[in-house]
């Protein structure tokens, strides 16, 4: 069904003792502001492990997409990467010079933006688009690429005459498949999604989710996706980190962070989604609002908005440690709140 | 603080009231050899909205939510069908001291809270001029107004925050004051289209208890507009499902989202993202394959999605029927269409 030189399947892990695909080492991005600087990545370690589903969450300016762009080398100035190490198994990324970096892009990593449905040419056709982006990796004849782009289209469940449209003739959720065929082209080990079903509907996104995992499931390939909907990752990842002002507070097994979210934030986000069933009542949320991070609380940077806060919190900077199996957590009292 | 009413009507007669409201566009020039079109972004919306209550209006992009808040604003005019304001019939009323007299009655809170603001002018401004404006309060009495209405949407110290440029406050914030904004004329009704859509989730709750509590400390009628069913439950006293420009379901919230009738409803509830589910559990059945050769302009809307469909769907177009006490659905499924254009 598919021409990209498919491994056999790889069963969806969540870490173990596998060697990981990516690994995300003391990751420091910085913003230049008047006066000194921004720390928009502050210390950002994650190891993503080839085949599984890493959801990265938090708030618009928590430093989530900053993460992923350092990782593409696609960050844009003036922010800059100030310290840490990105590995690709044993690739240095952060070295990488710029004639391994095009074939590192796409073909190692791709990504998929939040408006990539946008991002396609208005005034030429799907399939010259699939054409010119295949003639731009690698050497193929025309009708080859235009093989290759319908088998493509067939994965994610367009009808390759389709190839003959032009964009506005698809609908944003169609336009957005076609993106992420595309990603999917040079067969990559990690497809990076930013926010990608945000702009779409519910009923959408949800189809668009499970074509994803299906393919993900079918071709291997790791997932690091990045959203702000907790809830959306909860189904959808197997492992979440979750990012408040530049620093990871909590990484953990999806369904554990579900069922005993440790780190007051997590379980604030969780409480800001009101349900569709069960007792209406009146929910809190998180009081307060994140951070300016030009001059970020001292201590823990939460402890301003936190319910369990005390006089510790604000003085010292829990650090991201081991809280039982597979998790972790920085904060000081972690632990459900009563 | 609650401000001094202004002779708020009191009782649950409705504020404002939409009765078959419809709007068209055309689409296509009809030149270079195109056929021209024309779109019903609304047909037949009827609804009423009531002193001390929330309506959420609920559906995807395109249903014609935002044109329907458009059209009770006055923005567009309706092709057909009325809006009431108590008993004037406003929906054709003209000139700019009319308009104006009705939109210091209903009142809106756009989306995006970063486009909607004025990024030179300080936050007191903002709220000073439509009390200037609509002479809310005599002159020297407007900062102490300002004042008080920052206070009212939870934006302390006022002092401070009135100084402050729209660049100095985070996204919630910025939703405030349009709130306030919407306020200073003293409103009956406000309409909010996707209010919180654009906030951040830890914020968001804040701004959607902002109006829960001005609905009832102010007795305001509230026209929630969104597509997301879990904030509308959070909000709403009843709900309205909109599908590409009609009411498809309506009822007191948890009646329709608990136990939802309309197959439309049901779709979109299955695919609110579950936590305590897997992805691949609780969906719709798969549709069946029943191809309606050629749709007639008669055919239910939904008919092309829908998993339930039958031959008459193909050909009937179902009307809005009480299914339940309070419980309306627009559905072949249910009950007897007034209608028996079309039964063979």
């Amino acid at each position: 069904m598919i021409v990209v030189d498919s491994e056999p399947e790889v069963p969806r892990s969540t870490g173990g003792a596998r060697e990981p695909l990516v690994e995300i080492d003391e990751l420091v991005v910085e913003y230049p502001v008047s006066g000194g600087s921004v720390r928009a990545v502050d210390a950002v370690s994650l190891a993503i492990y080839p085949g599984e589903i890493v959801g990265l969450a938090g708030e618009s300016g928590c430093g989530k997409s900053t993460v992923a762009h350092s990782l593409l080398r696609i960050l844009k100035p003036p922010g800059e990467i100030a310290g840490g190490r990105i590995l690709f198994r044993d690739q240095d990324v952060l070295s990488l010079p710029a004639s391994q970096l095009r074939k590192f892009r796409w073909r190692n990593v791709s990504i998929v933006f939040q408006s990539a449905m946008n991002s396609l040419n208005p005034v030429m056709r799907i399939g010259d688009q699939f054409i010119d982006m295949f003639k731009a990796h690698e050497r193929v004849r025309k009708s080859e690429a235009f093989g290759r782009s319908g088998e493509l289209m067939e994965l994610v469940g367009i009808d390759p005459a389709r190839l003959r449209a032009y964009p506005h003739e698809l609908s944003g959720g169609m336009r957005q498949r076609v993106v992420i065929a595309m990603a999917l082209a040079l067969n990559p080990e990690l497809l990076i999604m930013d926010e990608p079903t945000t702009a779409l509907d519910v009923v959408v996104q949800r189809e668009i989710l499970r074509e994803i995992e299906t393919l993900q499931r079918e071709l291997g390939f790791a997932v690091l996706f990045i959203t702000h909907d907790l809830s959306l990752l909860v189904e959808f990842s197997d492992r979440i980190a979750i990012m408040y002002a530049g620093k990871i507070v909590e990484l953990a097994p999806a369904r554990g962070l579900f069922e005993r979210p440790l780190h007051p934030y997590t379980v604030g986000l969780m409480q800001s989604f009101p349900p569709l069933a069960g007792e209406r009542r009146r929910l809190l949320g998180i009081p307060g609002s994140p951070p300016d991070l030009r001059a970020p609380p001292s201590g823990c940077r939460f402890h301003p908005r936190c319910p369990r806060a005390e006089k510790k919190c604000s003085i010292d900077e829990p650090r991201l440690v081991a809280h039982g199996a597979g998790e972790q957590v920085a904060c000081h009292f972690p632990g459900e709140v009563s | 603080m609650p401000l001094p009413g202004r002779g708020l009507v009191t009782t649950a007669s409705p504020l404002l009231e939409a009765r078959s409201l419809s709007r068209t566009f055309d689409v296509g020039t009809g030149g270079l050899g195109l056929r021209r079109q024309t779109l019903r972004a609304v047909d037949d919306v009827s609804f009423a909205l009531s002193p001390g209550k929330v309506t959420a209006l609920v559906g995807q992009s395109g249903s014609g939510k935002s044109t329907i808040a458009r059209l009770l604003l006055r923005l567009y005019a309706p092709t057909s069908g009325s809006i009431l304001l108590g008993d004037e019939d406003v929906s054709s009323i003209r000139g700019r001291r009319n308009l104006r007299r009705y939109r210091s009655q209903v009142q809106m809170i756009f989306q995006d809270p970063f486009g909607s603001l004025n990024p030179v002018k300080r936050v007191g401004h903002h709220i000073a001029r439509p009390l200037r404006r609509h002479k809310v309060v005599p002159s020297r009495e407007v900062d102490e107004r300002v004042h008080e209405l920052l206070d009212a949407v939870g934006l302390t110290p006022p002092e401070v925050i009135a100084a402050k440029y729209p660049h100095e406050l985070s996204g919630g914030q910025r939703q405030r004051v349009a709130i306030a904004r919407a306020l200073a004329v003293e409103p009956k009704v406000v309409i909010a289209d996707e209010p919180v859509s654009m906030l951040d989730v830890s914020i968001r709750l804040g701004v959607l208890n902002l109006i829960l509590e001005l609905k009832e400390r102010r007795d305001l009628a509230f026209l929630y507009i969104t597509h997301d069913l879990a904030s509308a439950r959070y909000v709403a006293d009843e709900i309205l499902v909109l599908y590409a420009g009609q009411v498809v379901e309506r009822g007191p919230t948890d009646e329709v989202l608990l136990d939802p009738l309309h197959p439309y409803t049901q779709l979109l509830l299955s695919a609110v993202p579950n936590p305590g589910a897997g992805l691949q559990t609780e969906e719709l059945p798969e549709r069946k394959q029943t191809v309606f050769a050629a749709p007639d302009a008669e055919a239910c809307r939904f008919v092309d999605r829908c998993p339930f469909a039958f031959e008459t769907c193909g050909s009937v177009a179902p009307q809005l029927t009480a299914a339940r006490i309070e419980h309306d659905v627009r559905c072949h499924l249910f009950g007897q269409p007034t209608t028996s254009r079309g039964i063979d």
